[in-house]
Order: C-alpha cells, then structure tokens, then sequence
C-alpha cells in the first residue's frame, strides 16, 4: 500500500515541477522503494538472498532484516491488523547473481538466519546533506514520496554534514542523500556511492531561499580553439597580472559496479551496444552499459593465468574477437576468443604474445590486432606482428606500417593527432607518454602517464640461482575522440602520480590518478586535465555518446581479498 | 660488518640523491626462507660442485677421495644420527637505479645467507658475517644505437640453465633488433681462490677468461633459437695443481700443472605449439687439459650434453616428459676426457628432491648435471595440477642413471634409483609462495657403490620454503 502511495505521490510530483526535476526525483523514488524478500542461506561471511536484478536490486542496496514484533489486534473484532515488527540487522547487496545477490551483513550477522524476511530501504535512517543550500524542498518531496525511510530532519542533518561533498562524515544515518550542484547521490554510512543521479535543476524551483550568484572566475586568456565548449583545461602559462583559468569543472557520475576489482578493461561498440570486457586478474566477465550494467557471460582462461590485458578487436563489420594477454608462472599464456552471441568462444589459447587492438584509419572501429613477444630483459620485446585469423588458424606477419623501437602493444593506440593524414603511434610506457612520428619521437611527456594495477613480477632466468626480478606493466591504452568538437582528435590519457621509490612488481603506488588531455595546437601538443583527480588507479577507458566513461579501482588487501571498481560517467555535452 | 656498512651508505646515498637527479629508484627482493628434513641428511650438501673440474687421468681420479677417505664425507649407508632438519635464510635484494627513460641503469644487489638456523653465521642474536655482494653493474643504452646496450660489473649470467647462469665479473654488449638478438661478453673468474689476496692483471694463471658470443632468433610465433660458443681459458701459464681444489691426494701426487683450455658449442630453443610447448638444449664440449708432473700430457676434452622437455596443458594440468643425458669418462687411461663440465650450472629445473636442487638449492647432493665425471642419463615424467589459481599440486618420476658406471671400491653400477616426488604449492599473496616437495629415492647400484658397505639405504627427503619475491 505504501509503495502504491509513494508511485502516486511521485507522479503528482512530476506534474508539479516538471519533467527534468521530476525525472531525478522519480529515478531515485523508484530506485528506493520498498522491496520485500527472505534470507536463503549464509554463506561464509555473506548470505543470499532471493532477490536479484530482475527487482531493481543493484550492488550496495541496503536491507533490513525484520525482527517480528507483537501481533496487533482489533480490540472488539480480534482481526489481526499486522505485528509490531522491528529490525534485527542491516544487510548491504555486494554482487548481484541471476536470480539471487549476495549481501553482507552491516555489524554482528548473529541473530540472522536463514528464512528471515528482509525489505529493502524500509526503517533505515535516511539524513539529507544539501551542498547547493537550495534543496530543502527538493528534500521535503524526497522525504514524502519515500515514507518507509526515518528521515533525519533537514536542519540538523545540514548542521551534521561534514564540509566537503563526499567526505565521510559522522551519522547515525544507515543512509545519507547527498545533493550538490553538479549531482545527487545516495550513500551508505561509510560514504560509499550507491546510486548517483544528475542534479536536479534547483534554480528552476520556486523557493523562498533564492540563490546566490557565485561570482564568475576571472579567466586568464581564452583558449583559441573552442575554448567554451572544451570540457578539459589545458595547462597554460597566466599572462602577467592575471589570475589563472581555475574554473572548477563538473564531477563524474557512478555509472554502476562491475562486480569486481577490475585490473584491465576495454570497451567496444557492437550492434549499436556498448560492451565492456573486464578482469580481475582471474576472471574475464562481459557486460552490456547502458543506463546500468548486465553481465553477458563470464570466463576463466585455460590454465588460469593471470589476466594482464584486454583488447577488442574488430577486423571488419559485424566480427568481434577478444584478445587476452595473459601470465603464467614463467611465460605468457595469452588467448584469443571470438564473440559471438553474448559468448566467448576460444579461438586459440595459451599463446606467447601480448596483444594490443588499434584503430589506424580513425573509423572508430580497431581493425588492426598486433603481437608481440616477451622477452625476459626487456619484457616488451622487439618482434610485433600484425594478427590475421582465417576460421581458427592464426596469421602473423609483418606490419606494413612503421614502429617505434619502444613501441609497446598493451598501453598504445594509433590515430593522426597532427592532422597530417597518417596516423601516429602513442605510447605509455614507465610513466612516460611518447608519440611517434613513424620512429621518430615527436612527444614525451613528463612521468605522470600510466599508472595500471595490471603488473607482475617475473624471473628473468626462471632456471637460474641468481635471477633479477623483472616486472612487467600493461597500461590502458590512451583514447583519442574529439572532445572540444573542433574536428580535431584529442588524447585522452590515465594519468597518475606515483611515488619514486617502489617497489614495482607488487603494486602501482598510486597516490592520486586523473584524465589527463593531450591536443594539438600550433604545432606542439598542450597538455591539461579532464575533470578531477582521484584516489584510485583507472583501469580502463573510453569515450561514447559523448560521454567518457572510465573504471577506477579501489583495489583489494595484499591477499587478495576486497577490493572494488566503479564505472564512472562524464558528460561531454554542454 | 665492513661491507655492510658501506652497502647499507651506498643505499642511502642513492635514496637520497635520487629526487634531486630525477631518477627512478626501484628496490626487488627475493627473500627466500627454506626448510629440509632428510632421513639421510649427510646427503644434503653439496658432494659434486658445479664449479669444480672433475678429471681422471692415467688411472687416477681428482675426487676418489670423497669416497674412500676414513673421514668420509659421503655415505649412502644411512647412519646414526642421519636423520636431520634444517631451516635456512637466503634473503636477496636489489637497489636497481634508472633514468627516465631506461637508458641507463644501475643496479646494487646483495644476498644476505645463504645461513642456516643456528650455524655459525646465524646463532641467537645473529648479527654474524653472512652477507655477500651480488650483482654491482652498470647498464647503457649506447647513444649511438639504440638496439646496443652495455653492461659493465658484476651481472647476473644467463646463457644456459644447463651451462652457466650465475654472476660474474665482466663486460657484456646486447643488441636486439626485430627477429634477432646477440651477444659479446668478456667475465674473469678466480681460479679456486688463488687471487684472494691479490688483484689479477698479472697472474695469469690464477684466473680464468671467459670469452662469450651468442645469438637468438626469435619466430614471429615467439618461438625462439639460441646458439652460443663460450671460450674458456686459464691463461698464458699453467696452473699450480695444489691451489686448484683438487681433493684426491693420488691425483695431485701425479700432476704439479694443469692447464685447461674449454671450448662450449651449444644451440638450445624453446617453443609452443597449442597446447604443447617444450624446450632443449644440447651443447658440446671440446678443448684440452695440459698437465704437468709425472703425468705430463695434452688430453683432449670431447663431451656433450642433452636436454629436452616436452609439456602438453590439458585444462588446469600439465603434464611433463623430460630427459637429461651428460656424456661420462669411461675410461681413464685413454687420453681423453669425455666427461661433460659445467661452468656455473642450476638444476632446478629437473624436479629432483634428493639428488639435484630443490626448493632448498645449494643443499643437493650434486649441483651439476653429473655424478663426478660419470655424467648423467635421466628420464623424469610428471604432472602439476592447478586447483585454483592460487594452489597447485603435482607429481614426477625420476629414473636416475649415471652415462657411464661409477666404480668404488664397494661396488659399481649405473642406476642411481628411482626418485618419486610429491608437491604442493599455495600462492598467499601476489609475490608470496608457500610451497612444498617431497621426494622418496629406491636405491639403485650406482647409490649402493657410494656406501660404505656396498648397500646403500633408501632415502626420503622434503623441502619447503616460503618465498617473498618483489
């Protein structure tokens, strides 16, 4: 009843304020409502529970576990009129399955037991932080259209919230709302994200509290190409006297989970579908982006190596293959697959190249699959071969187009930056950025490029007593796409910092990652930044639709355990 | 203590000066804890060297005296008090220094152990002298070629697994380019620590020039063939026998000099093909020993060796079929030396527990691919099993032969035994291993010649370390 009340009070709220508003404000009142269910099984530290995607349940939902109360009766009728339930626990969604989730119990998991009926969103503690200082009657509509949630009220959960947007602050809140002006998100006690929604459009709302003009930043020099429409700032010297271009820029969106901590990932379009094939190191799982995401199908490679590379090739229309770079123990095992039919069919597995996808002549589809063999001093050794598969035979010959030396195939991509109507090579390796004209360097960056949790060590004499220890980076290739709108490509890089001393095979010490910009302009290529920067490494990337969507990855302990990813979205539209 | 201090300064001032030179500072580590129970522990040492030269001349032998000496250090016959366990450190590390770019790079290594739990050089407290220079050199990207790189000092040595890889002292020019690799290398070794207290330059015989040429070809399939020729020779002037580790009394009562010139010719490869991959080498020895004394000849060297091993992956198991043969000196009073020599060998990669290194290398009984100068005939046969991606489990089978019949006094023969070993291995951390072997040998007649009473006991031995490598 509740639920139908809530539905029709949000409609009459669309009606009310208008359709842009209104959609946030119905996303979210349809994503928190009430959904009843039972406790199937524990598993481990977990249990599952009868309620999957197919009921709107996404990854960090939170349930509450009823603890029956009191049955309550008519005082002259005798009929039973409901029970005096109460909560007995806390329950948050970590992996949504086909047809059941697994969910981890938020503090002691005792009292829990197998056929406990649980309702998500129902009884929580609900606060609301306005970060914009309009919301208050964005929060009173909120607030009416989810009656199941114990809403905290608005000025002292104003007075509580801590001073910057998504910072972890202290409640008593099970969940918090957070709205700012670039987003509204819901969040867990702990501040983690679990839906993110575009900002409502405040100012449009009648409201007693008017806001205030910020006041416009002084900008230094307009950039000559497209300066306002370009999403990203480039680096560029403050004329004398001036105050430099500090424009704050909009933040990203959550997108979803993948399920996992995602050490490699690639996206490819495909029938007019976006996917995304990710890793963990172990597993390869393909899933479909759209407004969220589903898992198509998810494979082991032969053998189990460790996952270091992913790549979508696409040699011509309609014909989509996987290649996977791959390590085990003291030598690559790397795979090749065909996709077909939302499946991963093995072409050809436990190979000895690393395999990098490109796009040469900028049609948006990567036609051109190169290998390359390991060696075990260098790693990324010097024999690259162009790769041709007729039915289940593999091809390899040489490329009839030139390489750099320090060409690498994992961390690589081609495109024409320069506008000169070849294509040029772009190539992270050791933190560095290098961009080549056929072999001739005609870029390096500084070493901020780079930054992938898709490493390994290795033995460089596997046989011998005394054996360096090597260790092998693959990065995430760079993505060019026109995201001024000038017509001219730019590069769109991860970027990280790291710390100088490392210890590299173990981990990429990754203090702060972010997009980084590379475009050409009057001759030399200007490097600037897109959006903010983060805490986590970035594990893939791409751009569609005008949207840059990227994996950050918060990665997992030493042992393995943990660890998670979150696909996020920029929005290139203005 | 000395060394420690001025190592543990080098490392500070290199962490130091770095940020101001904008170089990279990497540190690796190998920190290798080992543990071994044998019921015939006697036999987990070192008994046949890799480095040594074993020789039989005119009718003696350099090392008869390890089996016939009242003191005698081996004995297949399992004693009182044989059974024994140890626990040993053999913790490495490396300080690798580099420029942006890679082009140039510097590289500090040190081991620290190899020690075992309670011996001298680590008793409670520990803080005794174990520690040992491993790798100090120096490696250029030559500006003039981008393919060449130099490397200059004390660097890790790999041309064969069956040959020689270690460190060594020396000078080593790379190129790579596209399909093919090749090398040029010059070390100089101390010719059993003759030079301990002396810089070489002008005692020639007290070293050892090694002079290196190799070259690779690798396939578009990463399949790959490398050959290789590496000279060794002593120098101008012959040896002084008694400072040349020669341990049996007879032989070194017959010769005053030697003087041993070795030419290795190797081609070995390695390749995969679907499920199948494999690799070998074979490699042949030539050259002379000139010796003077009561024996005083010129005795040609005339030996080979011959690897191979075939791996077949069927889903989540391996399976591994592998031979080793060494040629053997039958006969000593032909003039000829038909018995295969190694210059600084491994031979993790058979399997072995109890005859070759194991998890607790440098505690085999032979660290060379031969039993003295009776060379080696080996079949191995065996499966690892991966149960996760974390733990795997595996089995071998060894038949252990020597190529030519080792004669004691107590017996002779050929068949070493039959070897069966189990293992298992747990991956706790990226890194971090946990693994463990254990390997159970059937005597054979070779093994029994080795006893003191010509009836050798069967021997169970397991190994187990915990890995940390970075």
């Amino acid at each position: 009843m509740s639920t139908r009340v809530s539905i029709v009070i949000a409609v009459l709220l669309v009606l009310v304020t208008g359709t842009v508003q209104a959609g946030t404000l119905e996303e979210i009142v349809q994503d928190l409502q009430p959904v009843p269910g039972y406790v199937v099984l524990p598993v481990q530290d977990e249990f599952l529970i009868d309620l999957a995607a197919s009921h709107g349940v996404t990854n960090g939902d939170l349930f509450s576990v009823v603890a029956p109360g009191e049955p309550i009766t008519h005082p002259v009728t005798g009929k039973l009129l409901g029970t005096l339930d109460g909560s007995k626990g806390l329950l948050q969604v970590t992996q949504v399955k086909s047809g059941f989730s697994h969910a981890r119990p938020l503090g002691q998991p005792g009292a829990i037991v197998r056929g406990d009926a649980i309702r998500r969103y129902d009884g929580l503690r609900a606060t609301f932080w306005d970060y914009t200082g309009q919301g208050e009657e964005f929060y009173g509509r909120l607030k009416a259209a989810l009656p199941a949630l114990r809403w905290q009220s608005y000025g002292p959960a104003q007075a509580e919230k801590p001073g910057q947007a998504g910072a972890v602050g202290k409640t008593a809140s099970d969940l918090v709302v957070v709205l700012t002006a670039r987003n509204l998100t819901v969040r867990d006690a702990s501040g983690s994200v679990i839906r993110s929604y575009p900002a409502p459009p405040l100012a449009a709302v009648p409201s007693a509290m008017a806001p205030v003009p910020v006041a416009a930043p002084v900008v230094a020099a307009p950039a000559p190409v497209a300066p306002a429409a370009a999403p990203y700032r480039l680096e560029q010297p403050p004329a004398p006297g001036s105050v430099r271009y500090e424009a704050a820029f909009p933040g990203f969106q959550v997108l979803g989970n993948p399920g996992f901590a995602v050490v490699m990932a690639d996206f490819v379009r495909e029938n007019s579908e976006l996917l995304m094939a990710a890793t963990d190191g172990a597993r390869i799982k393909i899933q479909k982006i759209y407004g969220g995401i589903n898992t198509l199908t998810e494979v082991e490679v032969a053998g189990l190596p460790q996952v270091v590379g992913l790549h979508w090739w696409q040699p011509q229309a309609g014909l989509v293959y996987l290649a996977v770079s791959a390590w085990k123990d003291t030598q690559m095992a790397s795979a090749l697959y065909r996709f077909e039919n939302n499946r991963l069919l093995p072409i050809s597995e436990n190979l000895s190249h690393l395999f990098g996808s490109f796009d040469r002549d900028g049609d948006g589809r990567r036609e051109t699959l190169l290998a390359q063999n390991m060696d075990r001093e260098l790693f990324w050794g010097t024999v690259v071969r162009q790769v041709s598969v007729q039915g289940n035979r593999i091809s390899l010959n040489t490329p009839s187009f030139e390489l750099p030396r320090r060409f690498t195939v994992g961390g690589s991509t081609m495109v024409d930056l320069t506008g000169n109507g070849k294509p040029e090579t772009v190539v992270v390796r050791d933190g560095l950025l290098y961009i080549y004209a056929g072999s001739k360097e005609i870029y390096r960056s500084a070493k901020l490029m780079g930054g992938s949790l898709a490493r390994f060590p290795y033995q460089v004499h596997p046989q011998a007593y005394y054996t360096p220890t090597n260790f092998a980076v693959v990065e995430v290739p760079p993505v060019a796409a026109d995201l001024d709108g000038d017509g001219r490509p730019e590069l769109l890089v991860v970027a990280s910092d790291s710390g100088m001393f490392s210890a590299p095979g173990l981990s990429a010490n990754v203090r702060k990652s972010w997009l980084a910009v590379l475009k050409y302009r009057d001759n030399t290529f200007v490097k600037g930044n897109l959006g903010e920067e983060m805490s986590n490494p970035l594990q893939g990337l791409t751009v569609q639709d005008q949207r840059v969507l990227f994996v950050a990855t918060e990665p997992g302990s030493v042992f393995g355990k943990g660890g998670e990813s979150q696909i996020l979205v920029f929005s290139l539209a203005h | 203590m000395k060394k420690m201090r001025i190592a543990l300064a080098t490392l500070a001032a290199v962490a130091v000066a770095a940020p101001a030179m904008a170089l990279n500072v990497e540190w690796h580590g190998d920190l290798n804890n080992r543990f071994s129970y044998s019921t015939q522990a006697d036999l987990s040492k070192r008994v046949v060297n890799d480095t040594h030269n074993y020789l039989s001349v005119g009718g003696f032998s350099n090392y008869s005296g390890i089996l016939t000496s009242t003191t005698r250090p081996v004995d297949t016959k399992k004693n009182r008090k044989d059974s024994d366990f140890f626990g040993e450190i053999k913790y490495r590390m490396n300080l690798d220094v580099s420029d942006d770019d890679k082009k140039v790079k510097g590289v500090v290594g040190f081991e620290f152990g190899s020690a075992k739990f309670g011996n001298a050089d680590m008793p409670f407290g520990g803080d005794q002298n174990n520690f040992e220079l491993m790798w100090a050199y120096t490696d250029i990207q030559l500006p003039f070629d981008q393919a060449s790189r130099l490397i200059v000092g004390l660097q890790p040595v790999g041309y064969n697994y069956t040959l020689w890889t270690d460190n060594a002292g020396g000078v080593k020019w790379v190129r790579k380019d596209g399909n093919w690799g090749y090398s040029l290398g010059w070390f100089r070794n101390d010719w059993g620590g003759a030079n301990k207290n002396d810089a070489g330059g002008d005692k020639k015989s007290e070293y050892d020039d090694a002079f290196v040429g190799d070259m690779t070809y690798t396939f578009n399939n990463g399949n790959s063939l490398n050959a290789f020729v590496i000279f060794m020779d002593q120098g101008r002037e012959a040896k002084t026998f008694a400072n040349g580790g020669f341990v049996d009394g007879g032989l070194a009562g017959q010769i005053t000099d030697a003087r041993d010139s070795q030419i290795w010719l190797g081609l070995s490869g390695k390749g995969k093909w679907n499920n199948f991959s494999g690799l070998f080498t074979g490699i042949y020895l030539t050259g002379e020993v000139k010796t003077k004394g009561t024996i005083e000849d010129n005795f040609d060297r005339e030996a080979y060796l011959f690897h191979g091993q075939i791996d077949y992956k069927m889903d989540k198991t391996t399976f591994t079929l592998g031979g080793l043969y060494t040629s053997g000196d039958k006969n000593p009073n032909d003039g000829k030396l038909k018995n295969f020599d190694v210059i600084d060998a491994t031979t993790g990669f058979i399997g072995s527990v109890v005859i070759f290194d194991n998890l607790a290398d440098d505690n085999s009984f032979t660290q060379a691919p031969y039993l003295f100068d009776k060379g080696y005939a080996l079949l191995y046969a065996g499966a690892r099993h991966e149960l996760t991606k974390k733990a795997w489990v595996s089995a071998r089978y060894l038949w252990h032969n020597t190529a030519e019949d080792l004669v004691t006094a107590q017996g002779s023969g050929d068949e070493v035994g039959h070897e069966f070993v189990l293992g298992a291995g747990y991956q706790i951390m990226k890194g971090l291993t946990a693994e463990i072997a254990a390997g159970y040998l059937i005597a054979g007649d070779a093994w029994d010649a080795l006893s003191s009473t010509g009836k050798a006991d069967d021997v169970f031995r397991t190994d187990a370390n915990i890995r940390f490598r970075f």
